[in-house]
């Protein structure tokens, strides 16, 4: 069943067209990437989907219409993550802050606890539970982001460059954990960023450039368009044009997305 | 310029009990050179930049930046003259612009600090042609730029002070693949051809390759390794153990003489890799060929 429908959208920006007739349909308890450059019209579909932007199309999420009188029950089940999580904190500490919206919903204060430290442990949070989060690292401050939109415990997760600031460590570790999220809680994730390796943990990878589907398609078979990507700007995954380049050689016959098997591939 | 860090301690919260973001800091970081501060999150980096460019002074020991003494005392030089010699581009720069046009954007500081200087448009030209930009950009909206293009803007309103030392947080950050190209050779031309010092704070340790000269690694508010790139990204072992993202050029290397004995070498890129390989491969090839004639 399809949880995320998108029905020829049209939207403009002055007389600039960003979306002109386009189509997507996300399936419940999936995880798609949405990619594409910058100025790609990657924000305004978070805008959309999140009904910050207003539109004449066919938009529904959970088979709800993306329009006002249906937004509140909407953004009950449907977490954001921005890219500047400097925008969004309004507490003094993280704590307060994980425990804002839920607070705001009246929910009994042992329950909120407890929901706190599920996230925190999962997120990896515990030390930062009594810092400001005003005065944390970037990636800290994303990291926080994220753990508000799980307190709610969303059945889409919506994530536009969230995990930028983070670095390649602790972000491949955020994304098995988001992985395991996805698959146990049945929660569909659709992630909006430019860096494709954010991709390759999804189900499904859509790449845009100026409001059209340029590829959409599964991992690893996705990348064979990976010319497409790079010629608009799209930096491949490491493994990916290592695996291009090998094969122009013939050294390999495949792309393949683990490092290790694919040198190894090359000296079977 | 010179930065030299003396024993630096630091913490946000400025009591007994306070947290130290940096711990005794010792590092010395010569002109004229890229230099890169990586580290895992939390590490102590944006700390750092922050105390190079006097936003932060240090709770303990001293930093010098050239001829400035930054101590947590009195500073008895101009201010102005500092910032003048130091610039500091943010991370997401281009979120504080604010003029309708490019080059009202870049003049910006040229105006306050120097308001009856009659030369700030022929700066302002200057300075675009250093970031690769040409004088049409002038008349536009600083808005209606495409990313790259914006962050390259950005960088020219610092370097139209003309400072001595760049220092930038996460500068390729947000940016798509050719912007990042793009901006990695602007910097690399700005240590050679204007003999500029850069420091740059990040975690894109793939794009730091490919232009750093130096690097300072830092875990838990210390430092754990300096030197140059290729003897720091070598010691994968303490790095993976401190969670210190690895070059992934340096990781295949890496994997290749683990799994097969076959030490390539210093590689500088993705190009120089994949040659590596297939020269190594052509050679084992004949070696069979050879083999079997024998």
């Amino acid at each position: 069943m399809d949880i995320i429908e998108i029905n020829n959208l049209m939207f403009r920006y002055g007389n600039k067209f960003i979306y002109d007739d386009f189509s997507l349909k996300i399936k419940r308890g999936t995880w798609v990437t949405i990619a594409g450059p910058n100025g790609a019209g990657k924000t305004t579909l978070v805008k959309v989907l999140a009904g910050l932007a207003k539109n004449y199309s066919d938009v529904t999420i959970m088979g709800k219409k993306v329009i006002k009188k249906n937004l509140y029950e909407i953004r009950k089940e449907v977490g954001f993550v921005f890219d500047n999580p400097d925008n969004f904190f309004a507490c003094e500490t993280v704590e307060d802050e994980l425990a804002f919206s839920l607070e705001n919903m009246a929910v009994q204060p042992s329950t909120i606890k407890k929901k706190i430290k599920e996230v925190s442990e999962l997120l990896n949070l515990e030390s930062l539970l009594k810092e400001n989060p005003y005065s944390l690292s970037g990636g800290e401050k994303q990291k926080v982001a994220l753990g508000c939109a799980l307190m709610l415990e969303p059945r889409i997760l919506i994530l536009d460059e969230a995990l930028m600031m983070i670095d390649i460590n602790e972000r491949e570790k955020l994304l098995k954990v988001l992985k395991e999220y996805n698959r146990k809680k049945r929660v569909t994730i659709v992630s909006f960023t430019h860096n494709l390796d954010e991709s390759i943990y999804s189900d499904r990878l859509v790449v845009l450039n100026n409001g059209k589907i340029l590829v959409d398609g599964s991992f690893p078979r996705v990348f064979d368009e990976e010319r497409v990507m790079r010629k608009i700007g799209l930096e491949v995954p490491f493994t990916v044009e290592l695996s291009q380049k090998l094969r122009v050689y013939g050294l390999v016959d495949d792309i393949c997305l683990d490092l290790e098997r694919l040198v190894n591939n090359v000296w079977k | 310029m010179e930065v030299i860090f003396r024993n630096v301690s630091f913490s946000y919260n400025d009591t007994p009990t306070g947290k130290l973001a940096l711990n005794n800091v010792s590092v010395f970081l010569e002109s004229n050179l890229i230099h890169g501060i990586i580290g895992p999150i939390g590490s102590g980096k944006s700390t750092m930049l922050e105390l190079m460019n006097g936003i932060t002074l240090p709770s303990k020991g001293e930093v010098l930046v050239g001829e400035y003494e930054l101590t947590n005392k009195k500073s008895n030089f101009n201010f102005n003259d500092f910032r003048y010699d130091v610039g500091l581009v943010y991370q997401f720069p281009e979120k504080q612009f604010f003029c309708s046009t490019v080059g009202e954007e870049i003049a910006f500081s040229q105006k306050i600090f120097d308001p009856k200087n009659r030369n700030i448009k022929n700066k302002v030209k200057k300075v675009l042609k250093m970031v690769g930009l040409d004088e049409t950009y002038i008349k536009r909206s600083p808005f209606e730029l495409n990313g790259g293009e914006k962050r390259r803007v950005a960088i020219a309103s610092v370097l139209i002070s003309n400072p001595k030392l760049l220092i930038l947080d996460e500068p390729t950050i947000g940016l798509d693949c050719n912007s990042k190209k793009r901006l990695m050779r602007l910097l690399k031309g700005l240590k050679t051809k204007y003999l500029k010092t850069i420091i740059i704070v990040t975690h894109d340790v793939d794009m730091l390759y490919e232009i750093v000269d130096d690097i300072v690694v830092l875990s838990d508010g210390k430092v754990i390794k300096t030197g140059n790139k290729i003897e720091v990204f070598n010691d994968i072992k303490l790095l993976d153990e401190k969670r210190v993202p690895v070059p992934n050029v340096v990781r295949t290397c890496n994997i290749i003489k683990d799994n097969f004995g076959i030490d390539l070498g210093y590689v500088e890129n993705m190009n120089s890799l994949v040659r590596k390989i297939t020269n190594v491969i052509n050679e084992q090839k004949k070696m069979v060929v050879v083999n079997n004639e024998k």
